[in-house]
């Protein structure tokens, strides 16, 4: 014996990480395997397509990483294979006789599979590192901030699988009843979440979902988001709030690089991360009380047997219940879809009971109960759609009402914001709004007699036939407050934004906004009304901030889109062909202002003016160009697009050689360590299009409003054009 | 001493152990004998901190073994299932025991594997079922242990091993003090290793008694008269059992020999010889008188300890 003190917890925690050895060394060879692979792939593709590290990671975000897999698959198996012993007798024997604290062992099984998973995922880390660096593509985030915050979210991951295997383990006694268990524990919260908001949808139209209690529940359980995040389930109910995957674990790692406020995340995060303590603690203290005598049988006893048996058939009755509260395409009968999730809930119920039980005597002893899970469904179906349409019904008089935040009001998402705080109580706006509220919920309890689909296609021919405008306002009364989407007529809307506009808070604000700069003339994309000078002082504070953040080269396009209300923000990114593609980068995020993100999508792209001049305009000048290139050079200064110009392959050559060293010497001694965000900055952009175009170069520039002035005038911009680009 | 204290251990609506009580001297070898469903597993499971009891306890010079770290790093259970680790050979199981138990005596490991020829590096998966149950025992008697526990000590073994493991047992107890409980389905098994026995039947324990004791406390007597004569005649002796053929009668009487002998001996019987009862014999007498008949009939709950 050796002279070291003995330590039975650091025994415990020795065997069961030498137990672990096999299963343990086996996934690490296959996850870093796939690590190996995936990375090299990636650096090919990456190579191939001559893309740049930020685009790629977007393009990637698609792809299952092996650390993904490893919270998803290694960790269930390291823990079922850790805590086996409960679903032998002989197993359980020896276990329970081994000389320590049942506390203790159940943290030696879990410290022992945490650092197995520990080990796998830093070995397709490095794995992947180490590919990064052979190669030079990073096509993942190297930066402190980036790589703590994906530890974090793996770290949350791995203790949601262990905290809903040990509570699966610790209350059933077989291999099949161990994983069913913590399978719904993981996954369970999530459906019911999901069947929640799929009886929300029948007043989407009405309350909108992103306010009060129920808003991104889902996707704070990131083993939930994972799956539901791209999933067509998820999609098909809710293909509009599968933006707020962002939050969840794949798209967050990776989303890292181009998010402007990384904490959005750390709710979420908190939220699984607190799960996962909750599962864990309630697991220990369920494994430190469990009967040895469970080992091998799927219950303790015949009621605990009837509540497992019950729960997947729940799950399908209520999906069941859910396609009824849902409606459905008017070609397609419900009760077909209701019936069938009924037949498989019984099914599910029966086999239950005949694979634990291996007698069908006793299976179809069970039917007796089916009743049960039955009215349960019901019960929750109805009872949450029950109690949501109560919510709906909510209509307070202009008496009752004691104020009114129009809370989507402009175009711009840090407009809204502001206007969102600024209450409005006069008589006439409550007025105005009590009067809307009950003609929408009169529209809302016809619509709703026969189902969703009718009330939201009634609303939108009634919006094509009539001038009004939709606005999500916040009604105070009693205490307490409703969020309802109102459809105004124009008049009573403009009284509205009248009331606004005339409150102390909105004339406060716009008096502290940036003075406006030369030519006082503001562009937006041409899908959007043309910003105040509140707007575009909004703008500007978004776009110093991203300014100087972003270390890349890039072409930036902001602008808005609506579905239903919902807003967002998107990047384009120019290729080599000249074409773009789009990607949303924002959901509805109450606390962020409008994302702007940008991003360079080729490496080959010249990262200052000389680079870009000598290797794409200097081709373009020199008449290498074929037809259809163009040159085109944006200027944004004081936060607003000043203008832009184009010059296309027959007039490139305007671009005479003096003006351009001219600009080269002008742009040369500003590097974007310079960028201050103040409000004379001025960002060039500089693209070029075309068939021999291979480089596509932007570049932000901080210049003094004297030498903006000498820019402008030498590249004959000129205030009143027109652009098409923000 | 192992002190057993009203132990009741259910399983739902089952009753596995009812009221067990019984003490175990120290430096002793007690045997566990019972009828199928007895309770024996169960007991030693409970008294290897298993199980945890819904009422009394197990405990060993006064503490109680559930949830007691220490003490049950002094208790080695071996069971009648024996378990090791997924494709463990007996070295990594025996690794496995080391950082278990701090008395992990290696150097006996080594020995006991070489004794009994059991390849420590071969996986235990591969060994036959005797052969498993020697690596079992190899493990428990390499943990040096104070108390250990047998259930089906001898389940598999071929008769060699089985003396090498009862002379093993037995060199445990003179040399290192220490205490052992076994279970056995044959009772013969038992017979001059054990220093006290215990009879379990239903949950209950029925007896609980030095063997020696037992072993003296009923003889078998072989008695003829000249007329024939029935048991109602042996009126004031308690007889286990009783067969008669013709005018021989045998019968396995309770009680003190000399006095058995005397009061025989007054009724001035042709033939009359006495001879010890073995411990099988004793076990299906009490079996017998409990109901638990050849003809298979569940017996009757009841406490006929002394």
């Amino acid at each position: 014996m050796s002279g070291r003190k003995f330590n039975p917890g650091r025994g415990a925690f020795r065997n069961a990480f030498g137990a672990l050895a096999p299963v343990g060394g086996v996934l690490t060879a296959v996850f870093t395997l796939y690590a190996l692979l995936q990375s090299v792939i990636w650096s090919d593709y990456i190579f191939q397509n001559d893309l740049s590290v930020d685009y790629a990671i977007l393009v990637l975000v698609v792809a299952v990483s092996a650390q993904d897999l490893i919270c998803l698959l290694g960790v269930p198996v390291l823990m079922l294979t850790a805590f086996s012993f409960l679903t032998k007798r002989s197993g359980s024997d020896f276990f329970h006789a081994y000389p320590c604290r049942r506390k203790t062992l159940f943290c030696a099984q879990v410290a022992a599979v945490l650092s197995w998973a520990g080990i796998m995922l830093g070995a397709a880390e490095l794995i992947r590192i180490a590919v990064m660096l052979r190669t030079g593509f990073s096509f993942a985030d190297m930066s402190v901030s980036g790589s703590l915050l994906y530890v974090a979210i793996l770290f949350a991951m791995c203790l949601l699988g262990v905290g809903a295997f040990a509570i699966g383990i610790s209350v059933t006694g077989t291999r099949l009843t161990n994983l069913m268990a913590s399978v719904f524990l993981l996954y369970g919260p999530g459906f019911l979440v999901t069947f929640i908001l799929s009886c929300l949808q029948n007043i989407l139209v009405f309350v909108p979902m992103d306010r009060g209690v129920w808003s991104y529940v889902h996707v704070y359980n990131l083993c939930v988001g994972f799956f539901t995040g791209g999933s067509t389930p998820y999609e098909y109910y809710y293909s509009l709030y599968g933006n707020n995957m962002a939050l969840t674990l794949k798209s967050a790692a990776r989303f890292v690089p181009v998010s402007v406020d990384p904490s959005q995340y750390l709710l979420p995060l908190a939220y699984s991360m607190a799960l996962g303590i909750v599962y864990m603690v309630i697991g220990g203290m369920l494994f430190v009380r469990r009967k040895s005598e469970l080992a091998g049988r799927p219950s303790l006893n015949s009621i605990l047997q009837s509540l497992f048996r019950m729960f997947p058939a729940l799950i399908c009755f209520l999906l069941g219940v859910m396609a009824v509260l849902d409606g459905g395409p008017e070609d397609q009968p419900v009760w077909f879809e209701t019936i069938w999730w009924f037949a498989a809930g019984i099914a599910v119920y029966i086999l239950y009971e005949l694979v634990t039980s291996q007698r069908w005597k006793s299976a179809l002893k069970s039917l007796i109960f089916i009743p049960i899970p039955i009215a349960l469904s019901l019960v929750i179906g109805f009872g949450v759609s029950g109690i949501v349409r109560g919510e709906a019904e909510k209509t307070p008089s202009a008496e009752e009402i004691s104020a009114v935040n129009l809370l989507n009001y402009g175009s711009d998402v840090s407009f809204q914001d502001f206007c969102a705080e600024i209450p409005l109580e006069s008589k006439e706006v409550r007025n105005i709004v009590a009067e809307e509220l009950s003609a929408e919920m009169n529209k809302f309890l016809s619509g709703a007699s026969t189902g969703f689909q009718p009330y939201a296609e009634e609303l939108s021919a009634e919006s094509g036939e009539m001038e009004s405008v939709s606005a999500l306002v916040e009604i105070h009364y009693s205490g307490k407050s409703i969020y309802r989407y109102l459809s105004f007529e124009q008049t009573a809307y403009e009284k509205l934004v009248e009331e606004l506009k005339g409150t102390k808070q909105f004339a406060r604000f716009q008096a502290a906004l940036p003075a406006p700069g030369p030519g006082a003339t503001y562009y937006t994309s041409g899908a959007a009304q043309n910003l105040s000078s509140w707007q575009a002082g909004q703008l500007y504070e978004v776009m110093r901030q991203e300014a100087s953040s972003l270390q890349d080269a890039y072409r930036l396009y902001m602008g808005e889109s609506e579905i239903q209300g919902q807003f967002f923000g998107t990047v384009e990114m120019m290729t080599r062909d000249g074409s773009s593609s789009t990607f949303p980068v924002l959901a509805d995020m109450k606390e962020t202002v409008m994302c702007l993100s940008a991003m360079q999508n080729k490496r080959s792209a010249p990262s200052d003016f000389e680079q870009f001049v000598s290797e794409v305009a200097g081709d373009a000048m020199n008449g290498k160009e074929k037809q259809g290139a163009a040159l085109e050079i944006l200027c944004y200064t004081g936060g607003r697009l000043y203008g832009n110009r184009y010059w296309y392959s027959q007039e490139i050559k305007e671009l005479e050689d003096s003006k351009l060293s001219a600009l080269c010497q002008m742009l040369s001694g500003h590097e974007e360590q310079q960028i201050s965000p103040d409000r004379d900055m001025v960002i060039v952009c500089f693209v070029v299009y075309g068939e021999r175009s291979e480089k596509t170069g932007v570049r932000w520039y901080n210049l003094t409003p004297e030498e903006t002035d000498a820019l402008l005038q030498l590249v004959s911009l000129h205030p009143d054009y027109s652009a098409s680009t923000f | 001493m192992i002190s057993i204290r009203n132990l009741t251990k259910r399983f739902s609506a089952q009753t596995a152990l009812d009221r067990v009580n019984c003490q175990i001297g120290d430096a002793s070898i007690a045997g566990v004998v019972g009828t199928n469903g007895a309770g024996k597993s169960t007991l030693f499971r409970t008294m290897a901190g298993v199980y945890r009891p819904e009422a009394g306890g197990v405990f060993y010079g006064g503490e109680p073994v559930y949830e007691n770290p220490g003490l049950k790093a002094a208790i080695v259970l071996v069971s009648d299932e024996t378990y090791f680790l997924p494709n463990a050979s007996m070295r990594r199981q025996a690794e496995w025991y080391a950082r278990a138990y701090p008395t992990f005596d290696w150097e006996r490991f080594l020995s006991l594997s070489g004794l009994f020829e059991l390849n420590v590096k071969k996986p235990v998966r591969t060994f036959s079922k005797g052969m498993r149950r020697q690596a079992a025992v190899v493990l428990a008697l390499s943990c040096r242990p104070r108390y250990l526990l047998f259930d089906e000590t001898f389940d598999g073994l071929d008769p060699v091993r089985r003396n090498m493991v009862r002379s093993l047992i037995n060199r445990e107890v003179e040399e290192n003090r220490v205490t052992v409980v076994m279970s056995t389905h044959s009772v013969r098994e038992l017979e001059g290793t054990c220093d006290q026995i215990l009879f379990l039947h239903g949950g209950r324990l029925v007896l609980c008694q030095d063997s020696a004791e037992l072993e003296n406390s009923c003889v078998r007597v072989q008695i003829a008269f000249s007329q024939r004569v029935d048991q109602s005649q042996f009126k004031g002796m308690k007889i286990l059992r009783f067969d008669q053929t013709g005018k021989v009668i045998n019968m396995i009487v309770e009680g003190n020999r000399e006095e058995i002998v005397h009061h025989l001996g007054a009724m001035d019987p042709v033939l009359l010889e006495t001879l010890p009862v073995n411990m099988e014999e004793l076990f299906l007498c009490k079996m017998q008188q409990m109901g638990y008949g050849l003809d298979g009939s569940k017996a009757e709950k009841g406490d006929v300890s002394r």
